[in-house]
């Protein structure tokens, strides 16, 4: 819910903390919130406080600390950027305390997780939103007009292959730590099953393989079906180049969607002939698309804190994406890779032989 | 199947390449050793992080780094390899970086597995190739490198009483290959390839999980500490056979046989600045919106003329001729862009060296699992899982 027990803030603009200087905060919510005239950016937290003083001094925000409890009272808003291990902890003080928090992606590793911070949120009131970004994105947006408005007919089926995070430039090594919660599904694949769920609505997990012997996975394949039993297929890698889109069937016609790269809607008709491919038409987007769509993000979350509306991405809809990706590994099966086989391990003795 | 490396911490350097990440794979699934990598990116360990290791992000050019990577390790494999046209980069990391290897392995005792190449041999001759053989002529920075590199690991050592074991792999294939996998893949998908004297000449393929297994070996096997290993496959493809492989995963036939002479030849016209005038036409021909504005203009319908003169005469590469008067499928894949290799490697390609592993057999107890057929069966299933076959 916004804001019911505190006070509604003014025109002025809000005081924001960034807590956890890693990549995303420095390359994405940093120039958003430098660019924003609805933010004053006053400080920064990293528990290498070296990383946060950095960061401070190079944008003149006026404080660094290394806990994030020392926030409290200094700030109305904080970007909670930690690794996922630290998500429901950090931003559970932030809230108790009465601070609004936008929290990266996935919100928590689990259900139970996210269940406190829900808790801590709705005990003084603080807006918690999520950071699902892509729903800024003007091709999620345009999908999500598009099947809310039914023009294409129910949904027959999902098939979605995207490539995640090779080129990631993380800063630490915490995202690819068992800490993580896991790999590419929790890390990158809350980011597809958020626009899933907006975009065709909740789904139930069926069936889910991936790569991790021992450690977080790099390869995914989840099955899932829609309330109205349509099945959805996902598959995603952190080495692999895949086709980067979503496939959407419908009963009067098909769309394939690339959110990002490649950005593209592409339009067929049941009634087969040729297809409609081509962008989204958004100027700003278009200009510097990973900066308008955090600058976007940032907006929606400074509306909802200043009690305007409802944060697009709240708790609820972050804990049914962690949900979803806590019955995939619930039913995991092991991902054999066409390289993993049991002749090619010719082992010491034998080859002594 | 107990293993000797079962617990033990091993660091392995070069991990998120195309061997050092087989070897990683195979020392946690196979024989339950306690692996640490050192990585310059963090997500270049994307993939072995489906293992439990322990990721360590930093240079092997920085002996700190390369300190505090080697603490507490038996075994140090060391598979990195400098890369780009650096040359300066590229011996640091072969040099100074093997160097910083085994002074750290001094420190802790460890034994250091250096992965250098068959190419510190000279490979443009015909004949048995074996440890004794005669080392390759300096000029290429590849060999010149490797081969400073693994002199500098024996030398210092021996100095500081470090065991040190080198292996010389051949023509490494295999799943996630590059140069003898996806480049290949991707040469014959988008061009064609030429075959030096049909290609007739000795490749020498070993698949990736052979060279796996002699760097195992090398890390256990005693009596062994300052010398050098060939490492081979169980037979000796030629380089047709090698590239065939790759066409029947592909469904395409897309090499094609030159002499060495005509290779050479086909290398120097390559190299040729082009004409202004035939590369505008080039481009004319290919871009239908400059076509229309071109032929729009006064000399629009003069060019015209100039093109298809052109075009018959000058613009289609060598063996195309022949191609030209066939269907038109054998049209288009004539006109597909033939890469001629450069004249170092064309020798390359037609010498027959017969690379042996028999001092690896008698030492290190090493046995090539993999023929060609069988290794290339897995890295078509590999192939078609990346995407790179239709």
């Amino acid at each position: 819910m916004v804001g019911t027990s505190l006070k509604p803030h003014g025109a002025g603009p809000l005081r924001v903390g960034v807590v956890g200087c890693g990549a995303v905060a420095e390359r994405y919510h940093l120039p958003a919130l430098l660019a924003s005239s609805d933010v004053d950016l006053v400080a920064f937290v990293d528990p290498a406080i070296g990383r946060a003083e950095d960061l401070a001094t190079r944008v003149g925000a006026r404080e660094a600390f290394s806990d994030h409890r020392d926030l409290v009272g200094r700030i109305d808003v904080a970007v909670v950027a930690v690794p996922n291990a630290f998500h429901a902890a950090v931003a559970g003080d932030l809230l108790k305390a009465g601070v609004h928090v936008l929290v990266e992606k996935p919100m928590a590793r689990s259900v139970a997780e996210c269940d406190q911070m829900l808790a801590a949120a709705a005990e003084s009131g603080a807006v918690l939103a999520v950071g699902h970004d892509f729903r800024h994105y003007p091709v999620a947006r345009f999908a999500r007009d598009l099947f809310q408005g039914g023009l294409l007919g129910p949904v027959l089926e999902v098939e979605v292959q995207q490539s995640a995070g090779a080129g990631w430039p993380a800063v630490s090594t915490a995202i690819l730590s068992a800490a993580a919660g896991g790999g590419v599904l929790i890390d990158f694949g809350v980011h597809v099953l958020d626009l899933l769920r907006w975009w065709v609505g909740d789904m139930t997990v069926v069936g889910y393989r991936d790569d991790a012997r021992g450690g977080v996975e790099s390869e995914c394949a989840a099955e899932l079906v829609l309330e109205s039993g349509a099945p959805v297929r996902l598959e995603l890698s952190r080495t692999r180049s895949m086709r980067d889109t979503a496939v959407v069937t419908c009963e009067r016609g098909s769309v394939e969607l690339g959110v990002f790269d490649p950005a593209v809607a592409r339009l067929t008709l049941s009634a087969g002939g040729p297809a409609l491919e081509g962008q989204i038409a958004d100027e700003a987007f278009d200009r510097a698309p990973g900066r308008e769509v955090f600058a976007r993000q940032l907006s929606d979350v400074v509306a909802a804190v200043r009690g305007e509306r409802e944060p697009l991405v709240g708790g609820r809809d972050g804990r049914a994406v962690v949900a979803m990706v806590e019955a995939c590994y619930a039913q995991r099966e092991t991902l054999r890779l066409p390289w993993d086989y049991p002749e090619a391990y010719v082992s010491l003795s034998e080859g002594r032989s | 199947m107990a293993s000797e490396l079962e617990g033990v911490r091993v660091l392995v350097v070069g991990a998120s390449g195309f061997l050092g990440g087989r070897l990683v794979e195979r020392l946690v699934l196979e024989h339950g050793a306690r692996v640490r990598v050192l990585v310059r990116r963090v997500m270049g360990a994307a993939s072995l992080a489906r293992l439990p290791i322990e990721v360590l992000v930093g240079d092997v050019l920085d002996p700190a780094v390369v300190e505090a990577a080697a603490d507490g390790c038996a075994v140090i494999f060391n598979c990195a390899k400098g890369k780009g046209g650096d040359p300066v980069l590229r011996r640091a990391v072969e040099v100074d970086g093997v160097q910083s290897l085994v002074r750290a392995a001094a420190r802790n005792s460890a034994r250091l597995v250096q992965v250098s190449t068959v190419a510190v041999y000279d490979l443009h001759r015909d004949g048995v190739v074996d440890e004794t053989s005669p080392e390759a002529p300096a000029g290429d920075p590849y060999a010149d490198a490797k081969l400073e590199g693994e002199r500098a690991a024996l030398k210092l050592g021996a100095q500081l009483g470090v065991p040190v074991v080198v292996l010389q792999p051949t023509v490494i294939y295999g799943p996630n290959a590059g140069v003898h996998g996806t480049e290949i893949i991707e040469e014959l998908t988008t061009g064609r390839v030429v075959l030096v004297n049909g290609g007739t000449g000795i490749c020498n393929a070993v698949y990736v999980d052979d060279v796996v297994t002699a760097l195992q070996l090398a890390a256990t096997a005693d009596q062994v500490f300052g010398e050098r290993f060939l490492v081979t496959g169980p037979e000796h493809p030629t380089w047709a056979e090698f590239f065939a492989s790759f066409e029947g995963m592909l469904g395409l036939q897309r090499t094609v046989a030159l002499t060495e002479e005509q290779a050479i030849a086909l290398w120097r016209r390559s190299q040729r600045r082009p004409w202004l005038l035939p590369e505008a036409l080039r481009a004319a021909v290919q871009d239908r919106a400059l076509r229309s504005r071109l032929v729009g203009t006064r000399e629009g319908a003069l060019a015209r003329t100039v093109v298809r003169r052109l075009r018959d005469q000058q613009l289609v590469p060598l063996p195309a001729r022949q191609a030209r008067h066939g269907d038109s499928a054998a049209t288009e894949q004539a006109e597909l862009e033939l890469q001629a290799p450069r004249p170092w490697l064309a020798r390359y390609l037609a010498s027959k060296p017969m690379v042996t592993s028999d001092k690896a057999r008698e030492l290190l107890g090493y046995e090539p699992a993999f023929d060609l057929e069988h290794g290339m069966a897995l890295t078509e299933q590999w192939a078609r899982w990346v995407g790179l076959l239709p």
